[in-house]
């Protein structure tokens, strides 16, 4: 008997209704009572089309799937936040979801009032609240700001909380979606611990994810979704194998965020792929701060090209934070027509800390030229997660401490500032 | 409906917790917190009594104008705060209502449940005013808790109603305060029912909130038993605004998420 039973299951949004003002509609309602159509099609959005899987109790599925592909709409659906147009979900027993961390909180409460909210909108009862909340508290390690209003909590302490009830819910089921995308490392493998309690003690999990290491730990079988319509099902591995082949570098004209390919007849020479890798040569788009990280450019040149200068720039939601160009090394080459390539950047030590990271990918006449054969914005995405609390800093520098006596120290005395 | 209410009986712990929370916001959010569910409907009282007691003579039958007016405030506040902070619940929490499956009329009808929580405060105040006064009070004193179920009824209704429009059109909360003044000119606040007249009571009655008020008065102040085919009157419009409105509620909860 499966735990999760989804047959079928279609899922349309309506992009024309809601959100309107009274204001219309009443001309709407009375055109519609006259019989007279309203002119335009209404806008539909099949974000899931004709679903259908099981989970069996004590499995873990991960759901995988480039981004609008309608993971989310799963998940929603089977925590019945939202119906499906047709198709049947049938559920067996308490479902918890840890889609969004502190669900109901509210600036002006405080943590712990906030726990008993949240646990309480969780579907913990208030005896159960009491019995849990030191080890809640003690879990999401704020004991010295438990009884301080929430929005004076940074945005971890924040998470923390709210992973930390929802961490003490007992539910039968378990969704998780892209939680653990937020949070330092150690907070992670907390995170992580407790995901491995649940499934050691039997219960069902569903977890939606981009980062290929924690669907491979976690998940017994995997589902690949593409446009709301499952692509590939089966042993974890291979569909992970699938989603990178497929998905890693493709939708060139749409990339990550769909945008900004320049839309232009004649690129004489035109980029077909980019991939991100790992030191290892394979497809990622998780790292960890400082290790090394390999961008590829296919390229494919339509006429002769002449030293055409390839840049990337490394961007988050701040801006560029690293720009490189083929022409700093001196790399130049020609291109006759028809001719491949690959445009290959290695960086050896990836010094950022956590966060979304983008990259803008072209390729130019020349070094000081702006004219541009191709060029794609976003068209990698990656996230970084650092090994350690970063304190409110912005990158990584390698470096170490010593200690060392005042005589080794060097000499140049005239460089040194002495606290006053 | 009958399955949707005992849903609602296995969250009634979320609902508490919620109307605790509820409160705890208003409160800490507005300057004077406690002493504003007290203070609007005494300051309104003030203003009335001084402009038809003074300018414009309106008949109250003997009962001095503070009480006159107070009697029917306070109810027509609860009435009318439930709604005004009901409308926009479930818009104000679209986050929750978007990633966690409860049922969503929790929201209205805890903004109900908190002015409750004010008009009971703002009671003792009256119950003073009525010491004062030393207004006499009968056995029909016994039905001013069905009176309240009453209006609880009514109010939870239209709240469920006006909060779920308003998911869908966003400009019914501008409506509220508006619908709301034309309403209560059609309620015997300002004056007695006796000022309208009787061919046009009938019609007038089928106003709930008129037969309400009404027989606060004459339980309250006159110590007399409300006049039963207007408490009648009132109970099954209630009844029957609370049905439609609580069943266009639960047909239309399954899209919020989709539209919120």
């Amino acid at each position: 008997m499966p735990v999760i039973r989804f047959e079928n299951v279609h899922k349309a949004y309506y992009l024309d209704r809601g959100r309107g003002s009274l204001r219309d509609a009443i001309p709407a309602a009375a055109r519609r009572l006259l019989g007279r159509r309203n002119g335009r099609e209404e806008r539909v959005l099949w974000a899931l089309k004709g679903v259908s899987f099981t989970v069996e109790k004590g499995e873990t599925l991960g759901i995988v799937g480039p981004n609008g592909a309608g993971k989310t709409t799963i998940l929603k659906l089977l925590s019945r936040v939202t119906r499906p147009t047709s198709g049947e979900i049938e559920v067996q027993g308490r479902v918890s979801a840890l889609i969004e961390l502190g669900a109901g909180f509210h600036p002006d409460l405080t943590g712990r009032e906030n726990i008993y909210l949240n646990a309480a909108i969780l579907g913990l009862s208030r005896r159960e609240v009491e019995e849990r909340i030191e080890s809640i508290i003690d879990f999401a390690e704020l004991w010295d700001f438990i009884d301080v209003p929430v929005k004076r909590y940074s945005s971890g302490m924040y998470v923390r909380l709210g992973f930390a009830v929802a961490a003490h819910v007992d539910p039968d089921v378990l969704l998780v979606d892209e939680v653990l995308a937020v949070g330092d490392y150690m907070f992670k493998d907390k995170c992580i611990r407790r995901i491995n309690e649940f499934r050691d003690a039997g219960k069902s999990m569903i977890i939606v994810s981009h980062n290929k290491e924690q669907i491979q730990k976690l998940c017994d079988r995997a589902i690949l979704l593409h446009r709301g319509q499952i692509v590939y099902a089966g042993d974890t591995g291979e569909v992970l194998e699938r989603y990178y082949t497929e998905f890693a570098g493709q939708d060139l004209r749409q990339g990550p965020n769909g945008r900004h390919r320049r839309e232009q007849g004649d690129r004489p020479i035109e980029i077909t792929k980019v991939v991100l890798l790992d030191g290892e040569g394979e497809p990622r788009n998780a790292f960890v701060t400082a290790e090394p990280m390999t961008l590829q450019i296919h390229f494919r040149a339509h006429e002769r090209i002449e030293n055409p200068v390839f840049y990337a720039r490394v961007r988050n939601e701040r801006g560029t934070l690293h720009g490189t160009t083929t022409a700093r090394f001196d790399l130049n080459r020609t291109f006759e027509a028809g001719e491949e390539g690959v445009a290959v950047v290695h960086y050896e030590s990836l010094n950022l800390l956590t966060g979304h990271y983008t990259i803008n990918v072209g390729i130019k006449r020349d070094h000081f030229s702006p004219f541009t054969f191709d060029r794609i914005d976003d068209a990698v995405s990656f996230s970084v997660g650092a090994r350690f609390d970063q304190g409110g800093a912005l990158v990584y520098l390698p470096h170490r401490w010593t200690f060392q006596e005042p005589e080794q120290a060097t000499p140049n005395a005239q460089h040194v500032t002495h606290p006053t | 409906m009958l399955t949707d209410l005992r849903e609602l009986l296995a969250y009634r712990e979320l609902l508490i917790t919620w109307v605790g929370r509820d409160l705890k916001v208003r409160y800490k959010q507005s300057l004077m917190g406690a002493a504003w569910a007290i203070l609007q409907p005494l300051s309104a009282t003030i203003i009335f009594a001084i402009i038809f007691s003074r300018f414009v003579r309106v008949p109250t039958g003997g009962i001095p104008y503070p009480i006159f007016y107070y009697s029917a405030l306070l109810p027509w506040a609860f009435l009318s705060s439930s709604i005004t902070f009901g409308v926009s619940s479930l818009v104000n929490n679209m986050n929750l209502v978007t990633k966690i499956y409860f049922p969503r009329e929790i929201l209205p009808i805890a903004s109900v449940l908190a002015s409750f929580v004010d008009f009971l405060i703002a009671s003792l105040i009256f119950v003073g005013m009525m010491l004062f006064y030393r207004v006499p009070v009968g056995l029909s004193i016994v039905t001013l808790p069905v009176l309240v179920l009453i209006q609880i009824v009514l109010t939870v209704g239209i709240v469920l109603a006006a909060s779920a429009m308003n998911v869908y059109y966003r400009d019914i909360r501008f409506v509220v305060p508006v619908g709301l003044q034309l309403w209560m000119y059609l309620t015997p606040i300002i004056y007695p029912v006796t000022l309208v007249p009787e061919r046009f009571r009938g019609l007038y009655m089928l106003n709930p909130m008129a037969g309400l008020i009404d027989s606060y008065r004459r339980v309250i102040l006159k110590a007399q038993w409300p006049n039963p085919f207007y408490l009648v009157t009132a109970a099954a419009i209630s009844l029957l605004i609370f049905a439609v409105a609580y069943t266009y509620f639960k047909r239309s909860e399954a899209l919020f998420a989709d539209i919120i």
